[in-house]
């Protein structure tokens, strides 16, 4: 694979998200409405109480802007109507009659599209969150381990989505496996409670499935800073990194084996 | 750019002299394609669940052909023909049930990668500039796609730009251009990396006659200067008629003609011109050389050879003699030459 192309598509993608930034802020203030909310919710869960689960109310408020910026920022959503919606209409010719994987090209825009939102939502967010409920511990030793995280947290989503995203192959419509896979990653990822607060019995098993490495595991480090959180997130992501990717591969080389463009 | 790949093959047939060697061969070649039917009635669509019906379709049946380098082919057939599907395999996107083609010496199915430096695209209906950006910026993205060392870049961007007349298009975003103005740019986008083949699937749809006349002025001026092989699939059998050398005419998935244009001229000249009149005619007088094909009181539908009649003088003569409401000229339809091969 050669790097150059793909920095290039990254860098036109930057550009284009750049053309309608004031449309996408807009869509962006979407998370004040949802941590205005959550912050009402959880004070009156927390009454008296200082902390739940290790949590502080500060805590959960900032975990809960982390976590979002992440998810908004993945982009599961495009990705999954753009390759169906490629499949369907024939446009993924545009791409195989050209010197590079279709699968890097999505990476390289999913990647600019992530950075864009991710940075815009946690910027946002954080300013509600500093007037919500102050600030929370947060070191500047932090940021390194926390950018090595979010990255990974990228490549995993991005695999993960795209694997289920090239059934489209078969299926041509894939929006259903989105709202699935969106679901899963809510409940079983931790996206809007950290998995700390699930019972026990539940909560190890789902701090090991892929969802919990998307968002509870950098949601957590993130507000805790804890450093035993980030390396078992790493290990995690790397693990199963190394799994989808294989996975995304196999479905890839099967799709486009079956590809079935019909007339123009 | 991975221009090593096709150097020998190519350097070899310049030895031998322009248009000698076969830059695509295709054997035998056969795509079917598996389709799902569903029957209508919501029981039928709950047997589908459980068992669904599958109907085979042959797009492409058993076709073989060659293509010479600098040859301009005109590649057309009804809609569902199998134009686009064989498109696709020439340049590796859909695989052969079975056949073999071997394009530029290359297998496009197992080195799709590596041919792609050495082809360009142009899919009328799938636009690939970016439709925000200006259309230098895809230039860009397209020269570190196809690894183009950077000064020669710049100087075939420039040469272009010059050919095709869009220096005072390429900085304006996509989405503000005309159709044609746009078409333009997606041609230069193709030929950017310097292919020695470009495909261009229905080039001129939907563009108006100056800007179809454009298009084909300068493909010709391309394919003269570069010696650039053109493979183009159309409906409009004007693109054809004033751009090839050789056509191939499919049908059902079969080629049905394959030969110099000389053969089939005649019929690219005629032209069917329908005549709507404002009171009723009794009787028609046609001029020399017009056949009638359809006729009532209020309407007249004719067949003319422009070679034997040009448009306007017909035209003239209808004018001075009858009472014209509207008219309407068209080319005859690719399915009546498909007949008239049969025919013959």
């Amino acid at each position: 694979m050669k790097i150059r192309k793909y920095s290039a598509i990254s860098k036109i993608e930057f550009k284009q998200g750049f053309q309608y930034f004031f449309d996408f802020l807009l869509s962006a203030f979407f998370i004040v409405v949802i941590l205005f909310v959550f912050s009402n919710l959880w004070r009156t869960i927390y009454g008296t109480k200082a902390t739940i689960d290790g949590f502080s109310i500060g805590m959960m408020i900032w975990y809960l802007a982390f976590t979002e910026a992440v998810t908004m920022g993945m982009g599961w959503r495009s990705l999954f109507e753009t390759v169906s919606d490629e499949v369907k209409n024939g446009t993924v010719s545009n791409y195989l009659t050209k010197p590079l994987s279709y699968v890097g090209w999505h990476m390289s825009k999913g990647f600019s599209k992530f950075v864009i939102t991710f940075v815009t939502v946690l910027f946002i967010s954080s300013v509600l969150c500093l007037l919500l409920v102050g600030p929370i511990s947060f070191s500047y030793f932090q940021i390194i381990p926390l950018i090595i995280i979010t990255l990974m947290t990228f490549i995993l989503s991005f695999f993960i989505g795209m694997s289920l995203s090239l059934l489209a192959f078969w299926l041509e419509d894939v929006t259903a496996l989105y709202w699935i896979l969106q679901k899963g990653l809510f409940i079983l990822g931790g996206m809007l409670i950290p998995l700390d607060v699930y019972p026990a019995a539940i909560s190890k098993y789902l701090t090991y499935l892929p969802f919990a490495f998307i968002v509870y595991g950098p949601g957590k480090y993130f507000v805790t800073g804890d450093i035993s959180v980030f390396t078992h997130t790493l290990i995690g992501q790397i693990f199963w990194v190394s799994i989808c990717a294989g996975i995304m591969i196999l479905i890839y080389k099967l799709a486009i084996g079956r590809l079935n463009i019909h007339g123009g | 750019m991975d221009s090593n790949l096709n150097a020998s093959f190519l350097n070899e047939s310049s030895k031998k002299g322009f248009r000698m060697k076969n830059i695509i061969e295709i054997n035998h070649l056969v795509k079917k394609f598996e389709i799902k039917t569903k029957k209508a009635g919501f029981l039928n669509k709950i047997k589908s669940l459980a068992k669904s019906d599958i109907k085979e379709i042959k797009a492409v049946d058993n076709i073989s052909f060659e293509v010479k380098q600098g040859d301009i082919i005109g590649f057309i057939g009804p809609n569902g023909a199998g134009k686009s599907t064989t498109i696709k395999m020439l340049t590796g996107i859909l695989f052969p049930t079975s056949g073999n083609i071997s394009v530029l010496g290359l297998n496009p199915q197992k080195q799709r990668v590596k041919l792609a430096y050495s082809i360009g695209t142009v899919f009328g209906q799938k636009p690939q500039l970016w439709l925000h950006l200006p259309a230098i910026d895809t230039f860009n993205l397209l020269g570190e796609i196809y690894e183009v060392d950077e000064k020669e870049f710049n100087d075939r961007m420039e040469k272009l730009v010059d050919l095709f007349e869009i220096k005072d298009l390429i900085n304006t975003p996509v989405r503000k251009l005309s159709l044609g103005q746009r078409m333009r740019c997606e041609i230069v986008a193709a030929l950017l990396h310097n292919p020695k083949i470009i495909f261009l699937d229905e080039p001129t749809i939907g563009l108006d006659i100056i800007a179809k006349k454009k298009i084909r002025s300068l493909l010709k001026k391309l394919n003269e200067e570069e010696g650039t092989t053109i493979i183009l699939t159309s409906h409009d059998l004007e693109d054809i008629e004033k751009l090839c050398n050789q056509l191939i005419i499919i049908n059902k998935g079969k080629i049905v003609y394959n030969n110099s244009m000389s053969e089939v001229n005649k019929f690219l000249r005629t032209k069917i011109i329908e005549l709507y009149f404002e009171d009723k005619v009794k009787e028609f007088k046609l001029p020399k050389n017009a056949k009638i094909k359809e006729k009532s009181p209020y309407k007249l539908v004719v067949e003319i050879d422009t070679k034997k009649i040009s448009t306007t003088s017909f035209l003239d003569y209808f004018f001075k003699n009858y009472e014209v409401a509207d008219l309407v000229i068209r080319e005859a339809p690719i399915e009546e030459l498909i007949e008239e091969i049969y025919k013959n």
